[in-house]
């Protein structure tokens, strides 16, 4: 089979090396334990009593926020969305910025990748700067694919060179099987996102998680030649259902809150039922519409460690999990993150 | 060498983001079936301002998709108003430019001349063009310069640059009070009406989108039964409902949005967009502020577009039961068990459809028959604003269940109020077109005649229609159909899913009979033409001259015809060896017959590259029936013994390249195996097995090597024979697999065939032999040892 980068291929292979000798030659002294860090997924910044306890008490040094996102316009632009307003400055956590880009900029979009890499450069400076923010590192969030590859690799390796920062990107389950043909792009570690696996639908299968579909995925794991940090879900959602067939995805929906609920009626495993129709969280739910939760319990992430440890060639240094909200934050016991970093 | 689909791997896994409220996305096919699920036309009963509220199962506005001129929907009206008040002095063209262009520079400058009588760029440009002595055009000018500074808070300018992260839509420039302040005076103190409506609306935005939400809520307390209530009230009446909101006060805000729903049709969709009740409190809440029947329904009918027509409509009726409201919530309500009903008319989720009973009971249990009887008490009541519409959808709920009987006595009073318009009429043909034919028991020749008519208009008359409609829709440049609201053209009228489901009706009764021909013309199976049998019935059906008026239509509408299949007969011919059959059948294959291959199909080449076949300069083009003639002379050349190891390789060739791994696979994708299966897992297996066979190629390269007088001819032989082998191997371990897609990740790309081993082993001293390692790599791999 080709390579699509033979030569930057033997690159990573020299990288590697010199890594895996590093990180070794520290495995004999000391286990290392990968250390907890957080998504921060709003627009804007400000960290209640809860999630900075959560920082506190994880000893979280790191936190990856999402800057903005990348999407087009009508002209087939790209341009940032929803960039991030800070309301209060993070104290002692270094941020990383995170930019998320649609896939369609690089199908359907008119910017040059190079060009693109500037303004989103220039964008986050300005953004740091109206803070007062230092960072070393950059994250890019972009589902890519074999038809985006091409251009996406290209705006990687710009931001690189312009940006003169550590850049990383995250991966999905089937880039990393599909390698040769996604391709890898060219950066020093890799934030794999464990999560978000199937589709939404009305079936008895989880879509944040399915240990059926990760099997399928994960032996490819080993053979990525990139060092990968594991991005694991704290977040749920319930999915509305009428007539068979998914209407609504609900966020942050208390479930001790539905069983409280008169309007519902607990079917089984992880599915409700609309008993009198009635309004809730701002959602409309009608007589008979069925409700099906999806969150990954704390044994979940406790499987998924096992799991992954098995499969992947080196520990990682963090977890990162995906997201930090008070919401998510009350799902779980406080001890629940580390406990998982120690599991790998 | 393999032509692997990447789409097959791509599961998707969404970004990291999940956006807090998302709409799901049935799937909805290509634009031409847009609602390809539905009879029933809103279009043909609701009043314009509803549009964008109609239903639609993929995107949350009808047509528009989404809402995206918040910036500009008002821009028409505001400079008709002013050319109107201004006596038509200004021209419409100036006006827009004034009142909606990048003009906030030359606004500037003709105030200050007005001002200090100082010339300056705008002036220069606008003083002979706009007389600034009239006192109207002067108070105008003023205006502009007052409302330029509202826009600079309310509106991010045309300029703006979204790169620039200091002009993110959320750093607005907030007001500072003096302006609020000198607008509410400048109203006060105006005496022209027209003047200070507009100033009293100015102030009420400088207001909202600066920091005097307070004060802009008291003015308008204030000031309310003062102004008059046409566009610019309700458009500040919806600034006080966004104050609410903002301050989650979710009763009042949605309580006043119901009202500006009510009342403001130009502001029906932005409402019901921000109309959003968080919980039963606060809709209660809301529902209590309503102070009367008519507003209370109101209520009901903006959240009816979010949440349950069915609930809304039963609720309006019983408060104010000629709300027009109901009107566009009943179109919903049906829309909406159409597209819940469509699996029993075609692709069931669940059950296959045999038979017009199964059909039937299947579509009558997805109804909730109280609605049925809902919808039908208020249609009979006589008190509905729209009584075409509650009788036509009570008929048609009627039909859906089965009450054949009843729906047609609510057709004849519909009948009596069909508005005088073409998609109306049509509208109510086409129920009535569905009750008739969900009646029907059986086909003979006495029901063919029943509904003979109408679908020559449903199957001909119809797409021919909305063809030209179309085009003169293009042409007209001036209706755009992406305009504020879906346009009233007759391309509107929905009878595709009729249309569809008429023929899926037909064919099953056409099955009950047994008649097969006629039951494919109406449902083509995709597998009728692997039965001989059948396809020598059709061909003699198609064959026959006598045809009755129904025969002629079924054929009409069948997309397979006479020569299509005669090419498909000739094509199996080909495959079977039978030259001279195959060019008998061809022959008669009127028009396919002369279509040219792309590529020379004697052809062969080390890598099978299509494309580089096409391209390459062709000294003769063979049409389908060259190809077959040609192969024939080969055939009997061989047989005579007339060079034999040239006329073989060469059949051989030809034999090749129209299977699937051939650069000549049009020879076969006529109309009846189609040109869509790209790879064999997307043909019908009968079929794949057939086109991806190389037997005849490989027994005519075994008879070329065999009569080859050198190793060169030799080792040339023994790659084609690879290829083959190399196709047969996918054959069986890749194409023919059930677990296609996983299992070649599985499968090697190539193994040590027997014909590989060959080639090394006894003709490595060849020419040829170097030629097939510098070409492939696959080859040239086995000869290093890897794999």
């Amino acid at each position: 089979m080709r390579s699509y980068y033979p030569a930057r291929n033997q690159l990573f292979i020299g990288f590697l090396l010199i890594w895996t000798l590093t990180y070794f030659q520290a495995c004999k002294n000391d286990k290392i334990r990968p250390k907890v860090s957080f998504y921060y997924w709003k627009t804007i910044f400000k960290l209640s009593e809860a999630e900075n306890e959560a920082l506190l008490h994880n000893n979280v040094t790191k936190l990856y926020v999402r800057y903005f996102d990348i999407e087009l316009n009508d002209k087939n632009e790209a341009i940032p969305l929803s960039p991030i307003i800070f309301s209060k400055k993070p104290e002692k956590t270094e941020l990383v910025p995170v930019v998320y880009i649609k896939n369609e900029v690089w199908i359907n979009g008119t910017n040059d990748p190079e060009n693109l890499a500037e303004k989103v450069v220039k964008y986050i400076d300005q953004i740091n700067n109206k803070t007062q923010i230092n960072n070393n590192e950059l994250q890019i969030d972009c589902d890519w694919t074999l038809k985006s590859r091409d251009k996406f690799m290209k705006f990687i390796q710009s931001l690189k060179r312009i940006s003169g920062k550590t850049i990383t990107t995250t991966i999905r389950l089937h880039q990393i099987k599909y390698q040769k043909k996604t391709g890898i792009p060219d950066v020093q570690t890799a934030t794999l996102m464990y999560y978000n696996m199937g589709t939404i639908s009305a079936d008895s299968k989880n879509s944040i998680y399915e240990k059926e579909i990760a099997n399928r995925y994960i032996k490819s794991i080993y053979n990525y030649p990139l060092p990968l940090k594991i991005a694991l879900p704290i977040f749920s959602w319930a999915i509305q259902i009428r007539d068979r067939k998914v209407i609504n995805l609900c966020n942050k929906l208390d479930f001790k809150e539905i069983a409280k609920d008169t309007n519902f009626v607990y079917l089984n495993s992880n599915f409700w039922r609309v008993k009198h129709s009635n309004i809730k969280s701002g959602y409309y739910y009608k007589a008979d519409d069925t409700l099906k939760l999806e969150l990954i319990k704390s044994t979940d992430l406790m499987e998924i460690a096992n799991q992954l440890k098995r499969e992947l060639k080196y520990p990682p240094t963090e977890i990162i999990f995906y997201d930090l909200d008070d919401f998510n934050l009350q799902q779980y016991d406080k001890k629940i993150f580390q406990e998982v970093c120690n599991n790998f | 060498m393999t032509k692997r689909s990447f789409k097959k791997y791509a599961i998707t896994f969404s970004g990291i983001i999940i956006s807090g409220y998302i709409f799901l996305y049935a799937c909805a096919g290509g634009d031409e079936n847009w609602f390809g699920y539905s009879n029933f036309t809103p279009e043909a009963f609701v009043e314009k301002s509803y549009g964008p509220l109609f239903f639609d199962d993929n995107q949350s506005f009808y047509y528009i998709g989404h809402d995206d001129n918040y910036d500009d929907r008002f821009n028409k009206m505001i400079v008709d108003e002013w050319f109107i008040y201004l006596d038509k002095k200004i021209s419409k063209e100036n006006l827009t430019y004034f009142l909606t262009g990048s003009s906030k520079q030359d606004i500037n400058d003709l105030f200050n001349y007005a001002k200090n009588k100082t010339s300056n760029k705008g002036f220069q440009q606008w003083g002979k063009i706009i007389n600034q002595n009239d006192p109207k055009i002067k108070a105008f000018i003023d205006f502009l310069f007052d409302a330029s500074k509202v826009n600079q808070i309310s509106t991010r300018g045309v300029d703006y640059d979204p790169w620039n992260y200091d002009e993110k839509p959320k750093a607005k420039k907030k007001s500072s009070p003096k302006l609020f302040d000198e607008l509410k005076l400048k109203y006060k103190t105006t005496s022209d009406p027209f003047l200070k409506n507009r100033y009293w609306f100015q102030t009420m935005k400088a207001g909202f989108y600066g920091e005097e939400q307070n004060k802009a809520e008291s003015f308008f307390n204030e000031t309310k039964g003062l102004v008059p209530e046409n566009t610019l009230f309700y458009r500040a009446l919806s600034y006080i409902a966004g104050i609410h909101y903002k301050q989650k006060d979710y009763s009042t805000a949605n309580y006043i949005y119901s009202q500006v729903f009510d009342n403001c049709p130009s502001l029906r969709m932005v409402t019901a967009y921000n109309f959003h009740p968080q919980n039963d409190k606060d809709w209660n809440e809301a529902l209590a502020k309503a102070k009367s029947n008519k507003e209370k329904a109101a209520l009901w009918a903006v959240l009816g577009f979010y949440a349950d027509p069915e609930r809304s409509v039963s609720e309006i009726f019983a408060l104010e039961p000629a709300s027009p409201h109901i009107d566009y919530l009943v179109t919903r309500m049906v829309n909406q068990y159409e597209l819940k009903i469509q699996g029993s008319y075609w692709e069931p989720d669940e059950e296959k459809i045999e038979s017009v009973s199964q059909f039937r009971n299947s579509q009558r249990s997805k109804i909730n028959l109280g609605v049925i009887d809902r919808i039908s008490a208020m249609a009979l009541s006589d008190k509905t604003h729209n009584p075409f519409l509650m009788n036509l959808a009570a008929a048609y709920l009627n039909t859906l269940s089965g009450n054949y009987t009843k729906a047609n006595d609510f057709f004849l009073r519909a009948k009596q109020h069909t508005p005088n318009t073409r998609l109306a009429q049509d509208q109510l043909r086409i129920l009535q077109f569905v009750n008739m034919l969900s009646s029907m028991d059986k086909i003979d020749s006495e029901n063919e005649n029943k509904i003979l008519t109408d679908l020559n208009w449903l199957y001909i008359q119809l797409p021919a229609d909305s063809t030209l409609d179309k085009q003169s829709a293009d042409e007209d440049q001036t209706i755009d159909p992406y305009a504020e609201y879906p346009e009233y053209k007759p391309f509107a009228f929905r009878y595709q899913r009729d249309s569809d489901w008429s023929k899926k009706y037909i064919s099953l009764l056409y099955k009950a009979n047994g008649d097969e021909v006629m039951e494919e013309f109406f449902n083509e199976s995709g597998t009728f033409y692997e039965n001989e049998k059948r396809t020598a019935k059709m061909k003699a059906f198609m064959q026959k001259t006598k045809k009755s008026k129904f025969e002629i239509l079924a054929e009409t509408i069948y997309r397979i015809k006479l020569s299509d299949l005669l090419e498909y007969q000739a094509v199996v011919k080909t495959f079977g060896n039978d030259l001279d059959g195959a060019i008998e059948l061809m022959q008669q294959a009127v028009g396919n017959n002369r279509i040219e291959l792309l590529a020379n199909p004697f052809n062969g080449k080390i890598k099978d590259c299509h494309d580089c076949d096409f391209i390459a300069p062709k000294k003769i083009t063979y049409t389908h029936l060259d190809l077959l003639v040609k192969m024939k002379e080969m055939k009997e050349k061989i047989e005579r013994g007339d060079d034999v190891y040239n006329n073989s390789l060469l059949l051989a060739n030809g034999y090749y390249n129209i299977t699937y791994f051939g650069n000549s696979r049009i020879f076969y994708e006529g109309a009846i195996i189609g040109e869509m299966a790209s790879t064999p897992w997307m043909m019908n297996a009968f079929f794949a097995k057939m086109l991806t066979s190389c037997d005849l190629a490989k027994s005519y390269y075994n008879k070329a090597f065999e009569a080859a007088s050198n190793t060169e001819q030799k080792a040339k032989c023994m790659y084609m024979l690879a290829k083959c082998e190399r196709n047969e191997y996918y054959n069986q371990n890749i194409y023919s697999r059930p677990d296609q897609w996983e299992n070649q990740e599985k499968a090697a790309d190539f193994i040590s065939w027997n014909t590989f081993k060959r080639l090394k082993n006894e003709f490595s001293d060849t020419k040829y032999y170097r030629e097939v390692i510098n070409e492939c790599g696959y080859f040239k791999r086995f000869v290093n040892g890897r794999n």
